[in-house]
């Protein structure tokens, strides 16, 4: 189940829309009621932004196998 | 069987519990491990795909005893905040204070007619459960509120903040969803960096790791969305019993079939504590608290047919992990010293996997976390890369390159240790984690004398999370004696930056 209850701002709505369509983040023209599409927007920006958790734990794995390496050629 | 037979059989069943008190202090670095394998999988695992535009109608309570100095710039701030200003009531619970917080108020509520509300308290002292549950019999009164957010009377919410948490709630299955508090101290400290990194790990990090496994441990309590209906099921009142009502919030709206969210990306600056002491009863009353809640939910522990999120044994192992890291480590190295005793190869050994593990965790937490907070790390790096405390670093390092620190270092600066002194090194990094939790009382007890200005380097020497564990000490002791549940409030004085 879900609600939405927000309401764009009379003019807003088609713009924000169009520039969405275009790959172009919406402006909110007013951020206090910053409309429904922008926050839909937010909200995938948001959700797609946690994709980088992936490359940043590779990263620290990547710090940990070298640490590993080089304590087994010290070993050695 | 001859005495020799018998002997060699007790040495075994020694050497075995020995390496049984060793392999207690794995645990807690495999449930670590575990936490941040976990993690990346916030990146399919998340609650976007169901959160939507919602703005409800939100009746904000901060409970305020003496927060002259800060309560009116929150106020200021939560009415700028991005979001309809006439979706927005504020109420301050004023909790008898002495200061000038009801004229600050009072003022306020002028200023924002309709928008701000002052209730005051005749008798107040009570704690900070009793004065949001004032502040929770008004709101319900109407139907007006849709969603109530529980705040500090210091902490600043980003502009963008609050509809980050509200788009949640538009998921009915949510019951309350929570922030991210990053330290906003504008004058900082070695310790407010610890805390500013601790908070990466405990909330940007392990908050993550709950959203995937579907458990939630803690909403901050100075960041807390409930909608009206999982208010309204709890029984419209916080627990009062303990010291951990945000904890008894969270973990009773999860056993009533609400979800508890938290949303990373909705930032809320707080003000932490300075000196040692003031953390030190800050945390302690964390610590009780999470006892107290510990033997509250005892029936569902490791009992997932109770309920299947905070019954999972991943998160009975999160949670014991750190309310039982005191007791592993002075086990562990209980573990390492019997064995040293008994038998060299074996401790050294156990003494180096241990070790070895816990520096391959420390290194990939510590790389992991300061890239989720690019603010954060800029500040914290050096208080990130210490975290463990330097003498522990060394000790990982030692673990990791046997013989360099005792041997092939000093032997550049043509020094050799002797032969009692490599007996004395070895025994001193089995037992330093100990050790570190009685140097962190050390430090908290000279804090304010003459050699106070030992404390930082101690803490350096000891790290933060040794610091904790000797906290936690502390609330076992003071538990045990049934020492008063006195709710103490941390002295708030506005340092955050706007």
């Amino acid at each position: 189940m879900s609600r939405s209850i927000v309401r764009e701002p009379a003019g807003s709505q088609g713009k924000t829309r169009r520039r969405h369509a275009k790959g172009v983040p919406p402006v909110a023209a007013d951020p206090r009621h910053p409309g429904e599409t922008f926050l839909n927007w937010e909200t995938d920006r948001d959700r797609r932004a946690e994709w980088l958790l992936v490359p940043r734990a590779l990263i620290a794995l990547a710090f940990v196998v070298a640490l590993v390496l080089v304590g087994l050629w010290v070993s050695q | 069987m001859t005495l020799e037979d018998w002997l060699d059989g007790l040495h075994i069943g020694v050497v075995v519990l020995l390496l049984a008190l060793v392999g207690f202090g794995v645990i807690p670095i495999l449930s670590t491990a575990y936490q941040f394998f976990v993690i990346p999988f916030h990146s399919v695992r998340n609650h976007y795909r169901h959160a939507g535009p919602y703005l409800p109608r939100v009746a904000v309570i901060i409970p305020a005893w003496n927060e002259g100095q800060v309560i009116g710039p929150s106020i200021d701030r939560l009415m700028a905040l991005d979001y309809p200003a006439d979706r927005i009531r504020i109420y301050v619970v004023d909790d008898a204070s002495t200061d000038s917080t009801p004229e600050v108020v009072r003022a306020k509520a002028e200023l924002y007619p309709g928008s701000v509300f002052h209730l005051r308290r005749a008798t107040g002292g009570e704690g900070k459960a009793h004065t949001l549950n004032y502040g929770l019999r008004e709101i319900l009164r109407d139907d007006w509120m849709q969603a109530t957010l529980i705040m500090d009377a210091d902490v600043i919410y980003l502009p963008d903040s609050l509809r980050k948490m509200t788009r949640h709630l538009a998921d009915e299955t949510v019951g309350a969803v929570t922030a991210y508090i990053r330290e906003g101290s504008a004058d900082k400290t070695y310790l407010t960096r610890f805390i500013a990194f601790e908070y990466v790990l405990a909330q940007l990090a392990a908050r993550r790791a709950q959203n995937v496994t579907g458990a939630l441990a803690c909403l901050a309590g100075g960041a807390q969305l409930h909608s009206r209906r999982n208010l309204e099921d709890l029984g419209g009142q916080i627990d009062t019993s303990t010291l951990a009502e945000d904890t008894i919030t969270t973990f009773e709206t999860q056993l009533r079939g609400r979800r508890a969210v938290f949303e990373p990306n909705a930032v809320v600056l707080a003000e932490e504590p300075q000196s040692i002491r003031a953390l030190w009863k800050q945390r302690l009353r964390w610590a009780r608290g999470n006892l107290q809640v510990t033997a509250r939910y005892r029936r569902y522990w490791f009992r997932p047919d109770r309920n299947r999120q905070l019954g999972s044994l991943s998160f009975g192992l999160q949670w014991f992990s750190i309310l039982l890291l005191p007791q592993v480590m002075v086990l562990a190295p209980i573990g390492f010293l019997g064995l040293f005793f008994l038998d060299t190869g074996i401790a050294n050994a156990a003494f180096r996997s241990t070790w070895i593990l816990a520096a391959c965790l420390y290194v990939y937490t510590v790389i992991f976390a300061l890239q989720l907070d690019g603010k954060a790390s800029v500040s914290s790096w050096r208080e990130a890369i210490f975290a463990p405390g330097i003498v522990s670093v060394l000790v990982m390092v030692t673990a990791f390159f046997p013989g360099l620190l005792e041997t092939k270092i000093p032997g550049l600066f043509g020094l050799r240790l002797t032969v009692g002194g490599h007996i004395v090194w070895t025994i001193f990094v089995y037992i330093w984690i100990s050790i570190a939790m009685v140097v962190a009382n050390v430090a908290k007890a000279i804090e304010g004398t003459r050699v106070g200005f030992l404390v930082p380097i101690l803490m350096y020497l000891v790290g933060y999370g040794p610091f904790l564990c000797a906290v936690t000490v502390d609330a076992y002791y003071r538990e045990f004696r049934h020492a008063d549940s006195v709710w103490e409030k941390t002295e708030k004085i506005g340092r955050v930056l706007g």
